[in-house]
Protein backbone atom coordinates (compact mmCIF):
# COMPACT_ATOMS: atom_id res chain seq x y z
CA UNK A 1 0.00 0.00 0.00
CA UNK A 2 2.63 2.51 1.10
CA UNK A 3 5.15 1.25 -2.06
CA UNK A 4 2.04 1.79 -4.19
CA UNK A 5 1.41 5.17 -2.76
CA UNK A 6 4.76 6.34 -2.90
CA UNK A 7 5.28 5.69 -6.63
CA UNK A 8 1.95 7.44 -7.42
CA UNK A 9 3.91 10.32 -6.01
CA UNK A 10 6.74 9.66 -7.81
CA UNK A 11 5.12 8.97 -10.97
CA UNK A 12 3.21 12.59 -10.66
CA UNK A 13 5.94 14.27 -9.72
CA UNK A 14 8.11 13.03 -12.48
CA UNK A 15 5.76 13.36 -15.46
CA UNK A 16 6.61 16.52 -16.12
CA UNK A 17 10.54 16.38 -16.02
CA UNK A 18 10.05 13.06 -17.82
CA UNK A 19 8.12 14.63 -20.93
CA UNK A 20 10.60 17.44 -21.13
CA UNK A 21 13.54 14.56 -21.20
CA UNK A 22 15.44 15.97 -17.80
CA UNK A 23 15.27 12.72 -16.10
CA UNK A 24 18.30 10.74 -15.67
CA UNK A 25 17.90 7.29 -14.63
CA UNK A 26 20.39 5.09 -12.88
CA UNK A 27 20.21 2.47 -10.26
CA UNK A 28 22.55 0.95 -7.15
CA UNK A 29 23.75 -1.55 -4.55
CA UNK A 30 25.06 -1.24 -1.68
CA UNK A 31 26.10 -2.89 1.90
CA UNK A 32 27.97 -2.42 5.16
CA UNK A 33 27.78 -1.65 8.97
CA UNK A 34 24.58 -0.69 10.98
CA UNK A 35 25.64 0.68 14.64
CA UNK A 36 22.78 1.21 16.78
CA UNK A 37 23.42 4.43 18.77
CA UNK A 38 22.47 4.21 22.45
CA UNK A 39 20.68 0.99 22.56
CA UNK A 40 21.80 -1.32 24.94
CA UNK A 41 19.37 -4.37 23.34
CA UNK A 42 20.95 -4.47 20.27
CA UNK A 43 24.85 -4.81 19.12
CA UNK A 44 26.77 -3.85 15.58
CA UNK A 45 25.45 -5.65 12.61
CA UNK A 46 25.17 -5.40 8.90
CA UNK A 47 23.07 -3.53 6.25
CA UNK A 48 22.40 -4.36 2.62
CA UNK A 49 20.35 -2.92 0.18
CA UNK A 50 19.56 -1.46 -3.39
CA UNK A 51 17.52 1.44 -5.17
CA UNK A 52 16.95 3.86 -7.56
CA UNK A 53 18.88 6.90 -8.53
CA UNK A 54 16.44 9.86 -10.53
CA UNK A 55 17.89 12.73 -11.26
CA UNK A 56 15.41 15.66 -11.34
CA UNK A 57 17.87 18.87 -11.06
CA UNK A 58 21.58 19.14 -12.06
CA UNK A 59 22.70 18.75 -8.03
CA UNK A 60 19.54 17.12 -6.57
CA UNK A 61 19.12 13.22 -7.24
CA UNK A 62 15.87 11.17 -5.58
CA UNK A 63 17.09 8.02 -3.97
CA UNK A 64 13.48 5.08 -3.67
CA UNK A 65 14.86 2.36 -1.94
CA UNK A 66 15.36 -1.05 0.14
CA UNK A 67 17.40 -1.72 2.88
CA UNK A 68 17.56 -4.72 4.98
CA UNK A 69 19.69 -4.40 8.37
CA UNK A 70 20.55 -7.12 10.74
CA UNK A 71 21.53 -6.27 14.14
CA UNK A 72 24.18 -8.18 16.10
CA UNK A 73 22.96 -10.32 18.44
CA UNK A 74 23.11 -8.58 22.46
CA UNK A 75 25.57 -9.50 24.62
CA UNK A 76 25.07 -8.03 28.34
CA UNK A 77 27.50 -8.44 31.73
CA UNK A 78 25.21 -9.70 34.17
CA UNK A 79 23.47 -12.54 32.54
CA UNK A 80 23.56 -14.69 29.63
CA UNK A 81 21.03 -13.15 26.20
CA UNK A 82 20.28 -15.94 23.36
CA UNK A 83 18.49 -13.25 21.81
CA UNK A 84 18.85 -12.63 18.29
CA UNK A 85 19.81 -8.60 17.24
CA UNK A 86 16.43 -7.00 15.55
CA UNK A 87 16.02 -7.51 11.96
CA UNK A 88 15.21 -3.51 10.12
CA UNK A 89 13.77 -3.69 6.76
CA UNK A 90 13.53 -0.21 5.60
CA UNK A 91 11.90 1.53 2.58
CA UNK A 92 13.66 5.11 2.40
CA UNK A 93 13.27 7.83 -0.18
CA UNK A 94 16.21 9.54 0.16
CA UNK A 95 16.67 13.35 -1.57
CA UNK A 96 20.90 13.67 -2.46
CA UNK A 97 22.00 17.00 -2.67
CA UNK A 98 25.64 17.17 -4.60
CA UNK A 99 27.83 14.67 -6.13
CA UNK A 100 27.80 13.07 -9.24
CA UNK A 101 25.10 11.26 -12.01
CA UNK A 102 28.15 9.13 -14.19
CA UNK A 103 30.95 10.95 -15.07
CA UNK A 104 34.39 10.23 -13.68
CA UNK A 105 35.53 12.39 -10.81
CA UNK A 106 35.30 12.48 -7.04
CA UNK A 107 32.22 14.54 -5.93
CA UNK A 108 30.62 14.73 -2.06
CA UNK A 109 27.08 15.30 -1.20
CA UNK A 110 24.77 15.82 0.95
CA UNK A 111 21.23 13.47 1.81
CA UNK A 112 18.39 13.87 3.92
CA UNK A 113 15.24 10.88 3.59
CA UNK A 114 12.82 9.40 5.34
CA UNK A 115 11.65 5.98 5.52
CA UNK A 116 9.09 3.60 6.59
CA UNK A 117 10.83 0.80 8.51
CA UNK A 118 9.57 -2.50 10.04
CA UNK A 119 11.67 -3.57 12.99
CA UNK A 120 10.71 -7.34 14.23
CA UNK A 121 12.43 -9.71 16.56
CA UNK A 122 11.38 -13.35 15.08
CA UNK A 123 12.38 -14.68 18.93
CA UNK A 124 9.98 -12.32 20.49
CA UNK A 125 7.23 -12.37 17.43
CA UNK A 126 6.76 -9.08 17.53
CA UNK A 127 7.09 -6.33 14.43
CA UNK A 128 7.06 -2.80 14.87
CA UNK A 129 6.31 -0.50 12.11
CA UNK A 130 7.06 3.32 12.66
CA UNK A 131 8.29 6.31 10.15
CA UNK A 132 11.47 8.00 10.61
CA UNK A 133 14.02 10.16 8.78
CA UNK A 134 17.76 9.89 8.18
CA UNK A 135 20.70 12.25 7.06
CA UNK A 136 24.16 11.86 6.66
CA UNK A 137 26.64 12.20 3.80
CA UNK A 138 29.03 10.65 1.48
CA UNK A 139 31.16 10.94 -1.49
CA UNK A 140 30.77 9.03 -4.93
CA UNK A 141 33.89 8.64 -7.23
CA UNK A 142 33.17 8.06 -11.24
CA UNK A 143 35.49 5.57 -12.24
CA UNK A 144 33.51 5.11 -16.09
CA UNK A 145 31.05 7.38 -17.64
CA UNK A 146 27.96 4.96 -16.09
CA UNK A 147 29.49 3.60 -12.94
CA UNK A 148 30.48 5.32 -9.82
CA UNK A 149 31.82 3.42 -6.57
CA UNK A 150 29.53 5.31 -3.51
CA UNK A 151 30.82 5.75 0.10
CA UNK A 152 28.76 7.24 2.67
CA UNK A 153 27.71 7.42 6.33
CA UNK A 154 23.86 8.00 7.70
CA UNK A 155 22.14 8.14 10.83
CA UNK A 156 18.79 7.36 11.03
CA UNK A 157 16.00 7.96 13.68
CA UNK A 158 12.76 6.01 13.96
CA UNK A 159 10.23 6.89 16.09
CA UNK A 160 8.55 3.99 18.91
CA UNK A 161 5.12 3.48 19.65
CA UNK A 162 5.88 5.43 22.89
CA UNK A 163 7.15 8.77 21.62
CA UNK A 164 10.52 7.69 21.86
CA UNK A 165 13.18 7.20 18.57
CA UNK A 166 15.61 4.08 18.51
CA UNK A 167 18.60 5.67 16.48
CA UNK A 168 21.56 3.70 14.14
CA UNK A 169 24.62 4.76 12.03
CA UNK A 170 25.73 2.95 8.87
CA UNK A 171 28.83 3.20 6.84
CA UNK A 172 28.34 1.76 3.50
CA UNK A 173 30.15 1.16 0.38
CA UNK A 174 28.11 0.38 -3.15
CA UNK A 175 28.26 1.05 -7.12
CA UNK A 176 25.85 2.85 -9.04
CA UNK A 177 25.11 2.15 -12.47
CA UNK A 178 23.49 5.12 -14.82
CA UNK A 179 21.44 4.86 -17.51
CA UNK A 180 20.75 6.32 -20.97
CA UNK A 181 23.10 8.60 -22.86
CA UNK B 1 31.96 24.24 -6.18
CA UNK B 2 31.33 26.79 -3.98
CA UNK B 3 27.55 27.37 -3.92
CA UNK B 4 27.39 22.86 -3.61
CA UNK B 5 29.47 23.34 -0.46
CA UNK B 6 27.42 26.56 1.36
CA UNK B 7 24.13 24.13 0.06
CA UNK B 8 25.51 21.48 1.92
CA UNK B 9 25.97 24.10 5.09
CA UNK B 10 22.78 24.86 5.32
CA UNK B 11 21.74 21.25 4.51
CA UNK B 12 23.60 20.50 7.37
CA UNK B 13 22.45 23.18 9.64
CA UNK B 14 18.72 22.35 9.08
CA UNK B 15 19.75 18.67 9.25
CA UNK B 16 20.69 19.31 13.10
CA UNK B 17 18.42 21.44 13.86
CA UNK B 18 16.15 18.59 12.82
CA UNK B 19 17.93 16.34 14.90
CA UNK B 20 17.40 18.44 17.84
CA UNK B 21 13.73 19.05 17.21
CA UNK B 22 12.90 15.83 16.99
CA UNK B 23 13.18 14.40 20.38
CA UNK B 24 15.94 12.24 19.30
CA UNK B 25 17.15 12.71 22.59
CA UNK B 26 16.83 9.17 23.81
CA UNK B 27 18.16 5.55 24.31
CA UNK B 28 17.00 1.73 25.54
CA UNK B 29 18.14 0.41 28.33
CA UNK B 30 18.02 -3.18 29.66
CA UNK B 31 18.13 -4.10 33.25
CA UNK B 32 17.89 -7.33 34.84
CA UNK B 33 16.75 -8.47 38.33
CA UNK B 34 17.39 -11.92 39.76
CA UNK B 35 15.47 -14.12 42.39
CA UNK B 36 16.99 -16.74 43.87
CA UNK B 37 15.34 -19.09 46.17
CA UNK B 38 15.70 -18.31 49.83
CA UNK B 39 17.06 -15.37 48.97
CA UNK B 40 13.97 -13.46 47.17
CA UNK B 41 12.19 -16.24 46.23
CA UNK B 42 10.49 -17.81 48.74
CA UNK B 43 8.06 -20.74 49.21
CA UNK B 44 4.90 -19.73 51.33
CA UNK B 45 3.23 -23.08 51.49
CA UNK B 46 1.41 -23.02 48.39
CA UNK B 47 3.82 -21.31 45.78
CA UNK B 48 7.05 -19.67 45.76
CA UNK B 49 7.11 -16.10 45.78
CA UNK B 50 9.55 -13.36 45.16
CA UNK B 51 9.28 -9.45 44.45
CA UNK B 52 10.74 -7.34 42.16
CA UNK B 53 11.86 -3.15 42.98
CA UNK B 54 13.06 -1.93 40.18
CA UNK B 55 13.22 1.68 42.15
CA UNK B 56 16.42 0.90 43.35
CA UNK B 57 17.91 0.40 39.57
CA UNK B 58 20.39 3.08 38.94
CA UNK B 59 19.71 2.67 34.93
CA UNK B 60 16.06 2.71 36.19
CA UNK B 61 16.07 6.03 38.92
CA UNK B 62 17.76 7.94 36.04
CA UNK B 63 15.31 7.40 33.33
CA UNK B 64 12.25 6.50 35.10
CA UNK B 65 10.73 10.54 34.32
CA UNK B 66 11.26 10.16 31.12
CA UNK B 67 10.14 7.00 29.81
CA UNK B 68 8.76 6.42 26.31
CA UNK B 69 8.18 2.32 26.48
CA UNK B 70 8.37 -0.71 28.14
CA UNK B 71 9.63 -2.85 25.03
CA UNK B 72 10.42 -6.17 26.51
CA UNK B 73 9.70 -7.84 29.75
CA UNK B 74 11.51 -11.28 29.97
CA UNK B 75 12.77 -14.04 32.27
CA UNK B 76 14.76 -16.63 32.69
CA UNK B 77 13.96 -19.31 35.16
CA UNK B 78 15.82 -22.34 36.77
CA UNK B 79 14.18 -25.53 38.21
CA UNK B 80 14.55 -28.99 39.18
CA UNK B 81 11.98 -31.76 38.87
CA UNK B 82 12.93 -34.75 41.40
CA UNK B 83 10.04 -36.70 40.65
CA UNK B 84 9.84 -39.77 37.78
CA UNK B 85 7.12 -37.27 36.12
CA UNK B 86 7.21 -34.39 33.77
CA UNK B 87 5.46 -31.41 35.63
CA UNK B 88 4.50 -27.78 34.56
CA UNK B 89 4.80 -24.69 36.21
CA UNK B 90 2.95 -21.66 35.83
CA UNK B 91 4.01 -18.02 36.99
CA UNK B 92 1.52 -15.03 38.09
CA UNK B 93 2.31 -11.46 38.47
CA UNK B 94 0.80 -8.79 40.17
CA UNK B 95 2.45 -5.17 41.24
CA UNK B 96 2.89 -3.60 44.20
CA UNK B 97 0.48 -1.05 44.02
CA UNK B 98 -2.26 -3.57 42.74
CA UNK B 99 -3.98 -3.72 46.13
CA UNK B 100 -2.92 -7.60 45.65
CA UNK B 101 -0.38 -7.52 48.30
CA UNK B 102 -1.27 -10.67 50.61
CA UNK B 103 -2.19 -13.38 47.68
CA UNK B 104 -2.55 -16.64 50.11
CA UNK B 105 -3.87 -19.23 48.34
CA UNK B 106 -3.57 -20.46 45.26
CA UNK B 107 -7.22 -19.85 43.93
CA UNK B 108 -6.75 -16.39 44.56
CA UNK B 109 -3.22 -16.01 42.82
CA UNK B 110 -5.17 -17.84 39.38
CA UNK B 111 -8.33 -16.02 39.69
CA UNK B 112 -6.65 -12.10 40.73
CA UNK B 113 -3.14 -12.42 39.22
CA UNK B 114 -1.85 -12.19 35.73
CA UNK B 115 -0.87 -15.30 33.71
CA UNK B 116 2.73 -14.14 32.59
CA UNK B 117 4.30 -17.39 32.00
CA UNK B 118 2.16 -20.46 30.72
CA UNK B 119 2.83 -24.19 30.95
CA UNK B 120 6.81 -24.27 31.70
CA UNK B 121 8.00 -27.75 30.88
CA UNK B 122 9.90 -29.66 33.60
CA UNK B 123 11.06 -32.37 32.40
CA UNK B 124 11.21 -35.19 35.07
CA UNK B 125 13.89 -36.13 37.09
CA UNK B 126 16.17 -33.52 35.66
CA UNK B 127 17.16 -29.39 36.47
CA UNK B 128 15.50 -27.44 34.12
CA UNK B 129 17.17 -23.82 32.42
CA UNK B 130 14.29 -21.74 30.45
CA UNK B 131 16.74 -18.75 28.88
CA UNK B 132 15.73 -15.70 28.11
CA UNK B 133 14.98 -16.18 24.25
CA UNK B 134 12.95 -19.07 25.34
CA UNK B 135 11.01 -17.80 27.76
CA UNK B 136 9.00 -15.47 25.26
CA UNK B 137 7.58 -18.74 23.97
CA UNK B 138 5.91 -18.98 27.33
CA UNK B 139 5.15 -15.19 27.41
CA UNK B 140 1.82 -14.45 28.66
CA UNK B 141 -0.52 -11.18 29.49
CA UNK B 142 2.02 -8.92 28.09
CA UNK B 143 0.32 -5.42 27.95
CA UNK B 144 -0.50 -6.12 31.61
CA UNK B 145 2.78 -6.86 32.58
CA UNK B 146 4.43 -4.10 31.19
CA UNK B 147 1.56 -1.64 32.81
CA UNK B 148 3.40 -3.65 36.03
CA UNK B 149 6.87 -3.22 35.18
CA UNK B 150 6.46 0.65 34.24
CA UNK B 151 5.05 0.76 38.08
CA UNK B 152 8.59 0.01 38.91
CA UNK B 153 7.78 -3.09 40.82
CA UNK B 154 6.48 -6.86 40.69
CA UNK B 155 5.08 -9.68 42.39
CA UNK B 156 5.88 -12.79 41.40
CA UNK B 157 3.97 -16.12 42.15
CA UNK B 158 5.24 -19.08 40.36
CA UNK B 159 3.55 -22.41 41.05
CA UNK B 160 2.82 -26.11 40.00
CA UNK B 161 0.04 -26.95 37.71
CA UNK B 162 -2.35 -29.20 39.73
CA UNK B 163 0.20 -29.45 42.61
CA UNK B 164 2.22 -28.12 45.27
CA UNK B 165 5.32 -29.61 45.86
CA UNK B 166 8.18 -27.75 46.48
CA UNK B 167 10.77 -30.99 48.14
CA UNK B 168 10.57 -32.56 44.63
CA UNK B 169 9.21 -30.12 41.84
CA UNK B 170 10.66 -26.59 42.94
CA UNK B 171 11.80 -23.30 41.04
CA UNK B 172 15.91 -22.43 41.66
CA UNK B 173 15.93 -19.35 40.73
CA UNK B 174 14.21 -16.42 38.36
CA UNK B 175 15.70 -13.69 36.58
CA UNK B 176 13.43 -10.63 35.56
CA UNK B 177 14.49 -8.32 32.12
CA UNK B 178 13.47 -5.65 31.62
CA UNK B 179 14.19 -3.26 28.36
CA UNK B 180 12.74 0.42 27.85
CA UNK B 181 13.32 3.36 26.00
CA UNK B 182 13.22 6.57 27.56
CA UNK B 183 14.04 9.93 26.42
CA UNK B 184 13.43 13.73 26.23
Amino acid sequence: MRVGLISILLMCFLMPSAHAGMIGLGAGVSGGLEFPIAQQDQKQGSVFGFKARIKLLPIIVIEPGLNFTRYGNPEFDDFTSDLEGAKVTAYCLDAVLGGSFGGVGVKPYGLFGIGYYATSLDQVGTENKNTGWSTGFGVEIGVASKVGLDFRGHVAVISTDGGGTKKSGAVTAGINFYFGK
Amino acid sequence: MKTISKKLGVFGVAAVLLFLACGVISGTWVISFKLAENETLTWTGNFFYGQVDMTDASEWKDHREYLKDIDLVGFELWATNNTDTEKTYRVYATYVGSGLNHLTSRSEVENKATLILDDIPLPDSAKTYITYGQSFTYLKGIDKLKSYVESGSLRIFAMEAGGADNTNVHIDSMRVIVTFTAGL
